[in-house]
């Protein structure tokens, strides 16, 4: 292609892009309808898919104006989605919006466009219709609501009471299941001042529900009874259920009034009891019932079914709801379980229910599952049935929801369980800690000399110890203490010593030896006696100390002879033979007995 | 020091009562069987083993707590809840012996509650002890004990002067420390030995008006509660609750701290 043809076709194609690529940026709404033809008594369900680009400011959804239909439920889901355009990446918002919807008339029911306003501009969906034909059936949710019926004439009144208590059924026969209304009221001509229930009405074989019962004081009327004035107050209501075919009773009410005293009237207390209440019970016609019925779905219902979500990415789970609508004992109405769905994972379903309580007891009960797709494309939910009794009609009826498809994007096994399987918890509660691995358990030091005998040993043992130190040291000190007697006793032993070494030098034959050891055993004893170093004195000193200490004339004179008799032989050891040493020992002897035995003047004070 | 503590082992040693019930291959091969059993899932055999050696007159906190364990693996949770208060007992410092003490109790709480009315605290010098160990405190008096007489000596031999004098300060600080510690230990050994405390063994343990079987019931206990024996009558004891209840239960159905 020549250069100057193909710029104008690139230039084209580059806008184009660019247009589009503008598009994609620009937020798109759109309704769609589960349904374009319904009857009166179906539902239809309406999606409002809004998307826009996450970085745009957004102001708000409004949802569309549904003047001509009533909306049983309505649930919104948002998910975030990234693309890659042109190298660009962008994040989108997709919000979902879905109502239940059940038409109010017939004929062409328009659904007007939702408004989505984005970065300053609204953005509108289609508006949209429903062509709406006659209802098949009287819808139940249609039902005239009884209005406040007024006090009725009671019919036990015997013509003659100023007070009595009335009961009564809004039908003398029911089907098994069928709701049964029943109302106790109080009538009086006099004030009531007090009003107390003694026995409350007892109905065994009925499932019942209070639908009133005095908040506190009773609410009076005005009636005439019979061409008698009276005040009437209602004091319960209920709606039963019966469980069992038969003449079933519901036994009397049983209360206490006191009245004011009046100019008219005198006061005081009175029990009155209602009548009982005998129904007749009819069981449910074998004939016609259908597969799968449950004996407690009694009443009028619809079903209809709704998911959170019609379009969702592999691996995300969408929520279906099963809505049972309508009038009868709503608590004990059965939906046939889901156990498995083809494309699914049905998780369990948790149920919740909503009942008013008029003089009917209606409302809705909702089953909520998780579902999780396990493949991609479009998968389908079928049509769900409950068949049902319905008294008025005296027949049996199936309510159908309407089917409905979820649009899978991508392959949930592509992507492993998806986060339902993955998002379960591990709880790690409190738990045991583990053992201890010790090798060696045995007692503690501590422990086991308090718990034995070691215990006094330990403590016994420091006390005695510094007590024997104690007498040790003290015996130590005795015995070493100097008295005369140890004084005498150690001199005695010392001369003792001295004269057994004499004799030893007198049996050697060494006279010198001998008379030294004499000499040193009177200077000794002398010594011990006196407290004086005798030895190195003169023999006038010693004789003067001799004296001066008492000693008598005589030993004084022997003693000195004796010393100076040692000191000659000491050194002419020649002059002394065996006999003379063996008398010299004899008269030290003598010497030492006379030196111990001498009362010296001043012994004691030395 | 170490020669002394070590003397002190072998004095110990020789001291402690020697058991007739030795279980085979010694206390420590019990102790290592019964923790095997234990990890293997056999707690009935763990029990056993564990009670062999505490029959063997081994007290170690260890010993206690894994017990501990075993009963309470074997959902017995009265006895388990008293050998973890044991453990406790000898090392009040043992997180993990709190935990499952705490386990143990949520767990029994869950099943049953004794809510006492008018539950009176354990007296003030009681909870002052509760954090003291007996074997610790014993240790510690003793060190202090012998230390005392110790100094004193060496003061007797010293001659008078500033050290004789620093000694004798000392002496009289080592001496208020022994007293003080001796007066722990004495509590404490009066809180174990004199103030009995157990806890209830069983599930569920009927109280009875009179030491006998064949009396009334007075009230229902459950296992895991603290109580004190008063009296001992043969195989019945009293017991009193903390809000001053008391009643007659068998001896072995409570378990001594």
């Amino acid at each position: 292609m020549p250069r100057a043809r193909a710029a104008p076709f690139t230039l084209a194609l580059a806008l184009l892009v660019t247009v589009g690529s503008a598009r994609a940026d620009e937020p798109q709404i759109t309704s769609t309808l589960s349904a374009s033809e319904i009857t009166l008594d179906e539902t239809v369900q309406l999606t409002v898919h809004l998307t826009r680009d996450a970085s745009q400011p957004y102001q708000g959804y409004q949802r569309p104006d549904l003047k001509d239909f009533d909306i049983l439920h309505q649930g919104q889901a948002e998910s975030t989605q990234w693309t890659i355009n042109n190298g660009r990446q962008s994040v989108r918002t997709v919000e979902q919006h879905v109502y239940l919807l059940r038409p109010r008339h017939r004929g062409n029911c328009v659904v007007p466009p939702a408004v989505a306003r984005v970065a300053g501009r609204e953005w509108k969906s289609r508006q949209l219709s429903v062509l709406v034909t006659a209802a098949a059936r009287r819808p139940p949710g249609s039902t005239p609501q009884p209005a406040e019926q007024p006090l009725l004439d009671p019919d036990a009144m015997r013509g003659d009471e100023e007070l009595f208590l009335d009961a009564r059924a809004d039908k003398p026969t029911v089907y098994i299941g069928e709701q049964l209304l029943v109302t106790w009221s109080l009538y009086t001509r006099a004030d009531i001042l007090r009003y107390r229930a003694v026995t409350e009405p007892k109905h065994e074989d009925f499932w019942s529900e209070d639908l009133f019962s005095p908040p506190g004081s009773l609410s009076w009327t005005r009636q005439t009874v019979k061409g008698q004035e009276f005040q009437a107050a209602l004091l319960l209501k209920k709606a039963l259920f019966p469980l069992r075919s038969g003449k079933l009773t519901v036994t009397p009410l049983e209360a206490e009034a006191t009245t004011l005293q009046t100019a008219f009237w005198a006061g005081g207390s009175a029990v009155r009891a209602s009548r009982p209440i005998a129904v007749e019970v009819l069981p449910l016609p074998a004939q016609g019932r259908p597969e799968g019925f449950e004996s407690a779905n009694v009443g009028r219902f619809e079903v209809a079914a709704m998911l959170d979500k019609t379009q969702v990415k592999a691996g995300d789970a969408v929520t279906l709801r099963l809505i049972v609508r309508g009038e009868g004992n709503l608590k004990n109405v059965k939906l046939r379980k889901i156990e498995r769905l083809d494309g699914f994972k049905v998780y369990e379903p948790t149920v919740a229910e909503h009942v008013e309580k008029g003089d009917l007891v209606r409302g809705d009960r909702v089953w909520s599952y998780l579902l999780l797709p396990q493949k991609g494309g479009t998968l389908a939910l079928p049509s769900i049935e409950m068949p049902y009794f319905d008294p008025h009609e005296k027949r049996y009826a199936i309510a159908r929801s309407q089917p409905l498809t979820v649009e899978v994007l991508g392959d949930p096994a592509k992507i492993g369980s998806g986060p339902a399987e993955a998002s379960k918890e591990n709880v790690l509660g409190a738990r045991l800690l583990p053992l201890r691995n010790t090798h060696h358990v045995a007692t503690r030091i501590g422990e086991r000399i308090i718990r034995g005998p070691l215990l006094w040993v330990v403590v016994g043992a420091p006390p005695s110890l510094l007590l024997l130190a104690t007498v040790g040291g003290a015996l130590r000190a005795a015995l070493v203490r100097e008295t005369a007697r140890t004084r005498r006793r150690r001199a005695r032993a010392a001369a003792r010593r001295r004269m057994r070494e004499a004799e030893v030098h007198l049996k050697g034959q060494r006279p010198s030896q001998f008379f030294g050891a004499c000499a040193r055993a009177i200077y000794e004893h002398l010594e011990y006696r006196c407290e004086v170093k005798c030895e190195a004195l003169t023999v006038d000193e010693l004789r003067r100390l001799l004296s001066g200490r008492g000693f008598d004339p005589e030993t004084t004179l022997a003693i000195v002879s004796e010393l100076e008799i040692c000191d000659f032989a000491r050194f002419a050891p020649s002059a002394s033979g065996p006999g003379e040493m063996r008398a010299a020992i004899r008269r030290v002897r003598n010497l030492l007995a006379a030196i111990e035995k001498a009362s010296l003047t001043d012994e004691d004070a030395s | 020091m170490s020669r002394l503590l070590c003397a002190l082992a072998l004095l110990a040693a020789a001291a402690a009562p020697a058991s007739a019930d030795a279980p085979e291959g010694g206390p420590d091969t019990a102790f290592e069987r019964a923790n095997q059993a234990y990890l293997h899932g056999d707690f009935k055999g763990a029990i056993d083993a564990y009670e062999q050696v505490v029959a063997a007159g081994v007290v170690h906190e260890d010993l206690h707590y894994n017990l501990a364990n075993a009963y309470f693996r074997a959902d017995r949770l009265g006895p388990a809840i008293l050998h973890y208060e044991r453990a406790l007992l000898l090392d009040p410092s043992q997180e993990d012996t709190e935990a499952n003490l705490k386990l143990a109790r949520d767990t029994a709480a869950a099943r049953w509650q004794d809510r006492l009315q008018g539950a009176e605290k354990d007296p003030l010098w009681m909870r002052a002890l509760a954090p003291f160990t007996l074997g610790g405190l014993t240790l510690i008096f003793l060190g202090l004990y012998c230390g005392l007489f110790l100094l004193a000596l060496v003061v007797y031999l010293v001659r008078p002067g500033f050290v004789r004098t620093a000694l004798g300060v000392l002496l009289v600080f080592v001496g208020l420390g022994t007293l003080f510690a001796g007066s722990l230990l004495g509590g404490r050994w009066w809180l174990a030995n004199r103030v009995e405390q157990g806890i209830v063994l069983p599930d569920e343990l009927a109280v009875k008006e009179g030491s006998g079987a064949d009396y009334q019931t007075s009230f229902l206990i459950h296992g895991g509660l603290r109580l004190r024996v008063t009296v001992r009558e043969g195989e019945w004891i009293r017991v009193r609750l903390a809000n001053g209840l008391e009643g007659w239960v068998r001896d072995r159905d409570v378990g001594r701290l």
